[in-house]
């Protein structure tokens, strides 16, 4: 026996497939109007899972990039002041080469310790680098500057000190951190010399020490050692040149890693954006097509349902 | 004419009745054709006893008909797949309960949104790292202190509509007004009003079924009765060849309507404890004789709107793996302390801008919120030394406290040390052994992705349970549904009978008058 239908069942039919059809719309409506596939949790909880994941590796790595940026700022400067140090010292020796050859010309080597006496007080300027407010020498005390000049021949450094951990590290990927400042005391040395017979006696380290103890030599006018003493200055530059320029070559290559980090970063942005918009981005084009069938099964079944909830018995006796 | 006189007469007034009741009963049939629950009615029409007039066989020829009369009238119903119906409409009751719940659940989280706790999270990271590289920064202090309290507000705004939901399902621990107004105490009301209606109507049914009548819209209307209360509840029903039903709630364990009587009714009040846990249970839901149908002792309720209740409103602690309101708000405590654990171990053992250790929390935990609950979300807070607009930023710990370190003090070696801000920082994918060695983020992943499966598969079996139940309804239909064009052919059918036996009267009425003239 054949179903018996009646006018309530199909009443009942109608709204169902109206509603169900009415309920793919405003799923295409919803997708399409915030144009995500995932608008929660329960729309795709598996890919939720990947997309938040993806979109937390983007969060990170912005970050991991402001960070390098920053590095890079600062690395920058302090590469510029130590190319300046580099110019410095070189200054010296021709000065330095300079005065060992007067003979017995005190007025000439007068004029020459003045000279080095600026470049002391340059070399502590560059010393004291800052950017933004931040001493870039100074190991992790930051908001002094490192270097200070006390008289002609004193220079102190109150970053912190080699013997103590001052390397400021900033993250760059996960778990992977770079060192990206110098130590001053490492890089300039300190000194502390007062005048007296040659060969005098400075204490300190590096180019400061040499400096001072080159100042001393030219001021020490009549010493019979000063020209022996000014030409074993240029020994000691040269080697304090050696140590800048090595430092030097260590800032390029924080530079150098930075940049390719940067690089790597970006590289790496790209893929993931496309694998989040891969997941989260509708495919615009196949859901309108798909907006287009529904309403076209919509308005099939919004006509089929007239008609047939029109007829009846009733039209046809009298 | 040996039949009597004005023989028939009375056997077309009898044809007439006949048609005129089965008329009424179309009409009956037309008016409730949309009528929810109505099944259509049907006379059943027999040949009336025929005339007994041994006598007269000779000239008669045997037995005279007397016309027809109306037997019973009936309704066109299957019961048996009324039982399937109410089955399938506690498991629809169920699902798509859930399914509503679980969807304000994903709602609360608001994942994936700028807003949830998943951003909260990734912005409090971000700005740990700020401070990893601007250790001297007041402003960037500042910010991160910003961060990391809008990452506990984040909680305890969810934490806060858990709350309120679950209050709304099931009522508020230890408080006791709540109970009535709760989803779980409307409905207990809705389920003891039908129990009162299918017990009066068992009444009313068993006396006028005891006169031989059939009570048909008392049948659909007690019918009407178990279809929304299966809605509700899961039911067993025993039928009665007297007409009576009797109703049984909780897989059939607690016989509730006995024909006219309600043996058990529901009552939902406040659960004092100590067991079940009133935190993980708020109110008991109680027969009359004391049975508790929510304890989650085996006695429970198994299906309907109020399982989905007792299943997303409660929380049971033996099956701690069922997403449910509590289960959320659980794991959203468990998270949280972890962070507050990390985040405090770090700031109080390292060393702040003055390059002490100040030993200080960031978050601690005030009053208790609410009292004796074991989950204390709401209890948290920024501790006030950092929420100190001028000095707190500076005692932020971002170094660490450094042995090596030379000072002044010793241990501290300078405001550039950024170095705990970054063990902050790497708390980011750092695994968590108090989150089954998750990450922070990972475990909050995990929550939101389950709790969007759950939600999903509710929504599917609700879509399917309502396909199922739209099929049976369909069957139903078609035994019981009225088709108004079928009425109609009746009603043409019957009209011509009436208008036929009205013929009948005129032709006898001539047969008489002429018998009369003859005289």
């Amino acid at each position: 026996m054949s179903m018996r239908i009646t006018n309530a069942f199909l009443n009942n039919q109608s709204v169902n497939y109206l509603n169900n059809n009415l309920g793919i719309l405003s799923t295409l409506q919803e997708k399409l109007s915030s144009g995500k596939n995932i608008n929660r949790a329960s729309d795709d909880p598996i890919g939720l899972t990947r997309m938040l994941n993806i979109s937390n590796n983007l969060t990170t790595d912005n970050r991991y990039s402001k960070n390098v940026d920053n590095a890079i700022a600062e690395v920058n400067a302090a590469d510029t002041a130590v190319d300046n140090m580099v110019s410095l010292v070189q200054k010296a020796q021709e000065l330095v080469t300079q005065a060992s050859n007067f003979s017995n010309n005190q007025t000439g080597r007068d004029a020459i310790a003045q000279e080095i006496n600026q470049i002391i007080d340059q070399m502590v300027q560059l010393g004291n680098t800052e950017v933004g407010g931040r001493y870039v020498f100074g190991g992790f005390k930051t908001n002094s500057p490192p270097f200070t000049r006390t008289g002609q021949y004193q220079v102190d450094f109150t970053g912190t000190p080699t013997a103590e951990p001052w390397q400021r590290q900033v993250e760059i990927a996960k778990g992977v951190t770079v060192t990206i400042n110098i130590n001053g005391a490492d890089l300039l040395g300190t000194s502390n010399g007062t005048a007296g017979p040659l060969p005098v006696t400075v204490t300190g380290s590096g180019i400061f020490q040499t400096l001072t103890t080159t100042l001393l030599d030219l001021q020490a006018a009549g010493d019979p050692a000063q020209l022996t003493e000014i030409r074993n200055r240029l020994d000691d530059l040269s080697g304090d040149l050696q140590t800048i320029t090595s430092r030097q070559s260590v800032i390029g290559a924080i530079s150098n890693r930075l940049s390719l980090t940067q690089d790597r970063i970006e590289q790496r942005g790209a893929i993931l954006t496309q694998q989040y918009a891969s997941i989260q981005n509708i495919d615009q084009a196949k859901m309108i097509a798909d907006l287009n069938y529904q309403e076209n099964v919509f308005q099939a079944s919004l006509a089929v349902t007239g008609r047939v909830l029109q007829s009846s018995l009733l039209q046809f006796i009298g | 004419m040996i039949t009597p006189a004005f023989f028939g007469f009375y056997n077309a007034h009898r044809s007439m009745l006949t048609a005129q009741a089965a008329l009424s009963t179309i009409n009956h049939n037309i008016s409730n054709a949309n009528t929810e629950g109505y099944s259509r009615q049907r006379v059943e029409i027999t040949a009336a006893d025929p005339y007994w007039a041994p006598n007269n066989y000779q000239l008669t020829g045997g037995q005279v008909g007397q016309g027809s009369v109306v037997d019973k009238i009936i309704r066109a119903r299957d019961v048996f797949l009324d039982t399937q119906y109410q089955n399938e409409s506690s498991g629809l009751g169920l699902a798509s309960g859930a399914n509503t719940i679980l969807k304000q659940l994903e709602g609360i989280i608001g994942e994936p949104s700028d807003q949830g706790v998943n951003a909260a999270l990734q912005k409090f990271f971000d700005s740990a790292q700020e401070l990893s590289v601007n250790p001297e920064s007041i402003p960037v202090r500042a910010n991160f202190i910003q961060t990391a309290t809008d990452l506990l507000t984040v909680f305890q705004q969810q934490a806060a509509q858990l709350y309120d939901l679950r209050s709304n399902i099931a009522g508020t621990p230890g408080a006791s007004g709540t109970f009535a107004t709760s989803q779980m105490g409307l409905m207990t009301n809705q389920i003891n009003n039908k129990f009162d209606e299918i017990a009066a109507l068992n009444r009313q049914i068993v006396t006028i079924k005891a006169s031989g009548a059939e009570p048909n819209d008392l049948y659909d209307k007690r019918d009407q009765l178990l279809d929304e209360l299966s809605k509700l509840i899961d039911i067993k029903v025993d039928r009665f060849d007297n007409g009576q039903i009797n109703v049984s709630i909780a897989d059939g364990n607690v016989l509730a309507v006995r024909s006219a009587d309600v043996l058990e009714r529901l009552t939902y009040t406040m659960n004092a404890g100590p067991a079940p846990d009133p935190f993980n249970v708020p109110g008991l839901l109680q027969t009359t004789s004391g049975q508790t149908l929510n304890d989650f002792t085996g006695n429970e309720i198994q299906g309907g709107q109020m399982k989905a209740l007792i299943d997303m409103g409660q929380y049971n602690a033996a099956d701690p793996t069922k997403t449910n309101v509590r289960s959320v708000l659980s794991n959203l405590n468990t998270l949280f302390t972890n962070i507050a654990s990390q985040v405090n171990t770090l700031q109080s053992t390292g060393r702040d801008l003055s390059g002490a250790v100040n030993g200080l929390d960031f978050y601690e935990t005030g009053a208790a919120n609410p009292p004796g609950d074991p989950i204390q979300l709401l209890s948290w807070q920024v501790n006030s030394q950092f929420q100190d607009v001028a000095n707190g930023p500076g005692r932020l710990a971002a170094a660490i406290d450094d042995p090596a370190a030379a000072g002044p003090p010793a241990g501290w070696a300078g405001v550039g040390d950024g170095r705990n801000a970054l063990a902050l920082a790497q708390l980011r994918n750092q695994a968590i052994a108090g989150l089954g060695s998750a990450s922070f983020v990972e475990y909050h992943n995990a929550l939101t992705s389950n709790l969007g499966i759950a939600s999903s598969t509710y929504g599917g079996r609700a879509i399917s349970q309502q396909t199922l139940l739209n099929n049976l309804d369909q069957q139903r239909q078609s035994v019981s549904g009225v088709n108004t064009d079928e009425e109609m052919i009746d009603m043409l059918r019957f009209q011509r009978m009436f208008e036929s036996s009205s013929k009948m009267i005129s032709v006898f009425d001539d047969i008489y008058k002429t018998i009369i003239n003859l005289s």
